[in-house]
């Protein structure tokens, strides 16, 4: 990783350190079928919710970068939402 | 052999008839074609979050089993160009997929004898539940 400026500007970086959520949970699978967990982790506009506010670990976020796009193809969820 | 899960979505207007002949064909063609089928699922006719092919609505059909790549290209071209097929996927199995205890261990043939053994127990858990709510 190229290493990063001090940060003055990145307020955003000592907020509350999240913890993800599948890890500490652990039971339940991400599926791109799991409308109802899924949704929790776009914003209103349809995006896919960095993991730095989300929280989630590596891992568990490529998973649901991975289900929230295949919800994306299956019309399960939308690719985008104008917001007007 | 790898496990695979195949997603449909079905035209909304396609008759029942027309889509358990479709879902037979396909299973048919995984049984022939090196493939052994785990499982069908349905979720009916469900919302699109977007209109695909103009349609706001659509049959939504799932098919776990275990294939070869040529199982693959078979049920590539069978759906492919079908007309009543609006969008499909095929992925690999996730791993908490657990297949149905039924289908795991016995053949197709023997599903036919085994399932009435397999309703009585249901049966006898639904009686046992209104009592146990009585008794409560």
């Amino acid at each position: 990783m190229r290493p990063r400026r001090t940060s003055k500007k990145r307020k955003s970086f000592y907020q509350k350190r999240k913890i993800c959520r599948f890890c500490t949970d652990g039971t339940a699978p991400i599926s791109y079928k799991d409308y109802n967990t899924l949704k929790h982790f776009i914003t209103e506009r349809g995006k896919i919710i960095p993991r730095r506010i989300s929280g989630n670990c590596a891992k568990h976020q490529r998973e649901l970068s991975r289900a929230i796009k295949r919800a994306r193809m299956m019309a399960t969820m939308p690719f985008s939402v104008s917001s007007t | 052999m790898r496990g695979y899960e195949l997603c449909l979505l079905l035209h909304a207007d396609t008759t029942e008839e027309d889509i358990s002949k479709l879902i037979d064909s396909l299973t048919g063609v995984i049984n022939t074609h090196e493939g052994t089928v785990l499982e069908t699922e349905t979720w009916g006719k469900k919302t699109f979050r977007y209109p695909i092919k103009k349609q706001n609505k659509g049959y939504y059909y799932f098919v776990y089993f275990n294939g070869t790549p040529a199982t693959l290209r078979e049920i590539d071209r069978m759906i492919r160009y079908n007309e009543r097929v609006l969008r499909f996927t095929t992925m690999h199995l996730p791993k908490s997929y657990t297949p149905p205890a039924e289908a795991a261990v016995q053949e197709p043939a023997a599903d036919v004898a085994e399932t009435p053994a397999v309703e009585e127990p249901k049966a006898e858990t639904q009686e046992q539940q209104p009592a146990a709510e009585q008794a409560e």
